[in-house]
């Protein structure tokens, strides 16, 4: 690396040292130690009677490097690491203390760095990055932004999945709790308040012509059910299976074909039903036409209205909005 | 992307894991933890469960100064893992004592510096006890290259570059050149060798029984490599073998010198035959720069002049020798960071 040097090189930095001998001579010797450990080290050599030979053969150095560090070049190319070795080798060589001369080199050598730096401004600044490795600037792991950004960004992403993801099914205890007093659903357990319920809301027609289809099983239990429920309510006769729809009933009957969440309004903005509901099950409601249904899986769901039975899809769009629709409306 | 988005919350770590001392460095923190590799268990009294008393510096004031219920042990021996469970535990210590258990500190990334005759097996232990102890990731560096990375040397320039990194258990010789190995070797000779050494010396020439910290202070305090002008003397304390009481003895430089020549030998030896074995090309690189001593053997009085008279090569000691693996494991990382982990040749 160092056999490079030209010999003019080495001319001129051997007129730097005369230079800088000439310029410090009339300073004391604390001030040369600070400003300069090479010419320090030379100087404690000359005292000492020896040469920069016998230097270099003690410390089995070229006496090229020996006079580099005498000059205090540190343009030299040759690492740190080494220089602050050898001027520690040759301080104990001399038995003077090192550590001065380090803390001096160091000085030095970062001024040295930073004059160096500007020059090789309009160098290449590959060439720099290998004499020097300097990382580029990145985010730290202490850095607080990243953490902020990051952090942010996950608590939306969560509540994000967490509305998609778990709203219908949070709802799902909700809507069970609204069926009891809402509609019809064809829970067992909530039969009997649901069947009260349709004999109070509505004319009745409908609510008995439903009821073979939502229980086709027809179990006893739910045969039962319906048993108790016209004994219940003695006053009210049960009007036929058979009877025509009146044109003043506004219920909705809707049946599901496969799992499906499903939110209906009526006109008033009351919300009839939110939630999801199973394949094979049914709900009849009684509200305020139009009614407003948003629906998750359109293909699976049938609406029946005023004894008309069609495909949810096939109910105008609310306001060109995807996946709501408007029934018993214009 | 998960990984990436952990390691923002998370500080990578560069863990020395020596037989004497374990380091650990912080990127952008610096040194954050130095203490001795000694654990201090205590057994139950009807013999079955064992929990920790002490780890650490703690751990090692209590070495040889146990109660029948506490052992005071060195889960690292010659570089690599003695006891398994142990060391695992001494880790989790170490890395939660750095580290924390805060939620904003998720498991680090972690790359520890292993010697570089290390088995496999040797290897997947000290990996298994790091994950054991809590880190994501792990990465290997063998320690000659995270020595020379420390000290500064270029190696990532095209010249060779040779180190010699004396550990507590192990000798690590290095030469290296563009980021890579070219050639190294390691001996299960180190710091500890030199303990025992002096501890045989006293034994046989003055029929006292010494203790290893006994032996360190010797070493540390009167031990040289090679012979100066001034001896030193220095009293310590022993059991006489012969009558069984303690008693004090007198100690020179000179006899310290001379009771570790069979290790210092073994270290020049092995010096010697790396240079016999390198590409010329490389060899001529560290005739011109020298040698760089690092690791605490490196602080032994005058290790590097000897290693200079006995080699013929400029031979110096780097800066803060210590702590030169775990720096240089810390700046290994920032450059894994910035190049990608291609950059050395690590195991992860």
């Amino acid at each position: 690396m160092t056999d490079t040097q030209t010999p003019d090189k080495r001319d001129e930095n051997d007129t730097q040292v005369e230079l800088k001998i000439d310029t410090t001579e009339n300073q004391d010797d604390q001030k040369d130690i600070i400003t300069l450990p090479g010419k320090h080290l030379r100087r404690v050599r000359e005292e000492n009677n020896m040469s920069a030979k016998q230097v270099a053969d003690s410390l089995h150095l070229e006496v090229r490097i020996i006079e580099t560090l005498e000059a205090d070049d540190y343009e030299s190319g040759i690492p740190t690491i080494f220089m602050k070795g050898y001027i520690r080798n040759y301080a104990k060589l001399l038995d003077i203390d090192p550590e001065p001369l380090i803390v001096a080199f160091d000085a030095a050598n970062k001024s040295d760095e930073t004059e160096t730096e500007s020059k090789s401004k309009s160098k290449s600044k590959a060439a720099t990055q290998k004499t020097k490795y300097k990382p580029k600037k990145q985010a730290d792991s202490n850095d607080l932004w990243p953490k902020l950004v990051t952090l942010a960004i996950l608590l939306t992403l969560i509540i994000f999945i967490a509305l998609w993801q778990f709203s219908p099914q949070n709802d799902k205890a909700a809507t069970n709790d609204q069926t009891s007093s809402k509609y019809n659903i064809d829970l067992p357990l909530n039969q009997p308040q649901s069947m009260t319920e349709n004999h109070e809301t509505s004319s009745g027609d409908e609510t008995q012509t439903q009821i073979p289809t939502t229980f086709p099983s027809s179990s006893s239990e739910e045969t039962k059910t319906v048993e108790q429920q016209s004994m219940a309510t003695p006053s009210e006769p049960t009007p036929p299976v058979a009877a025509p729809v009146e044109s003043q009933d506004h219920s909705i009957h809707v049946n599901f074909k496969a799992r499906v969440w499903m939110r209906i309004t009526d006109s008033t903005g009351k919300k009839l039903f939110q939630g999801t509901g199973t394949e094979g099950k049914s709900l009849t409601l009684e509200g305020t036409p139009p009614y407003k249904i948003r629906v998750g899986n359109h293909n699976n769901v049938d609406i029946e209205y005023q004894g008309t039975t069609k495909d949810v899809k096939e109910y105008p769009k609310y306001k060109n909005q995807k996946m709501t629709f408007i029934v018993g409306g214009e | 992307m998960l990984k990436n988005l952990r390691g923002a919350f998370s500080d990578d770590l560069s863990i020395d894991l020596g037989t004497a001392n374990t380091l650990i460095y912080v990127r952008g923190q610096g040194i954050v933890l130095d203490e001795p590799s000694v654990v201090a268990i205590r057994h139950s009294e009807d013999g079955g469960a064992k929990s920790i008393a002490a780890v650490g510096l703690e751990a090692k004031r209590m070495l040889g100064r146990t109660p029948g219920h506490i052992t005071a042990i060195r889960p690292m021996k010659d570089g690599v893992i003695a006891d398994f469970t142990i060391t695992e535990k001494m880790l989790q210590y170490f890395i939660h004592k750095v580290h924390g258990d805060r939620f904003w500190h998720p498991s680090p990334r972690v790359l520890i510096c292993v010697p570089c005759s290390s088995t496999q097996v040797e290897r997947r232990a000290i990996r298994e006890s790091a994950i054991g102890a809590g880190a994501r990731e792990v990465y290997l560096i063998e320690e000659p290259m995270a020595a020379a990375i420390g000290a500064g040397m270029p190696v990532s320039e095209p010249t060779g570059s040779m180190v010699l990194d004396i550990g507590g258990g192990t000798t690590e010789v290095g030469i290296l050149s563009l980021n890579g190995i070219v050639y190294s070797e390691s001996i299960r000779i180190g710091g500890d060798r030199f303990d025992e050494a002096i501890i045989a010396y006293v034994r046989r020439h003055y029929s006292t029984l010494i203790g290893e910290m006994t032996a360190e202070y010797l070493k540390r305090e009167i031990g040289s490599a090679y012979s100066g002008k001034d001896i030193q003397e220095l009293q310590v304390r022993g059991r006489n073998l012969a009558e069984g009481v303690p008693r004090s003895i007198t100690l020179n430089s000179n006899e310290i010198l001379e009771a570790l020549q069979e290790p210092l030998m073994s270290i020049v030896t092995t010096v010697k035959m790396a240079l016999e074995k390198i590409p010329p090309e490389l060899g001529s690189d560290i005739a011109e720069k020298g040698i760089v001593l690092t690791g605490g053997g490196a602080l032994l009085k005058d290790f590097d002049r000897l290693m200079m008279e006995e080699t013929g090569l400029p031979v110096i000691v780097a800066e803060d020798p210590l702590t030169c693996v775990a720096r240089g494991g810390g700046r290994a990382l920032e450059m894994i960071e910035e190049h990608g982990p291609d950059i050395f040749a690590l195991e992860s």
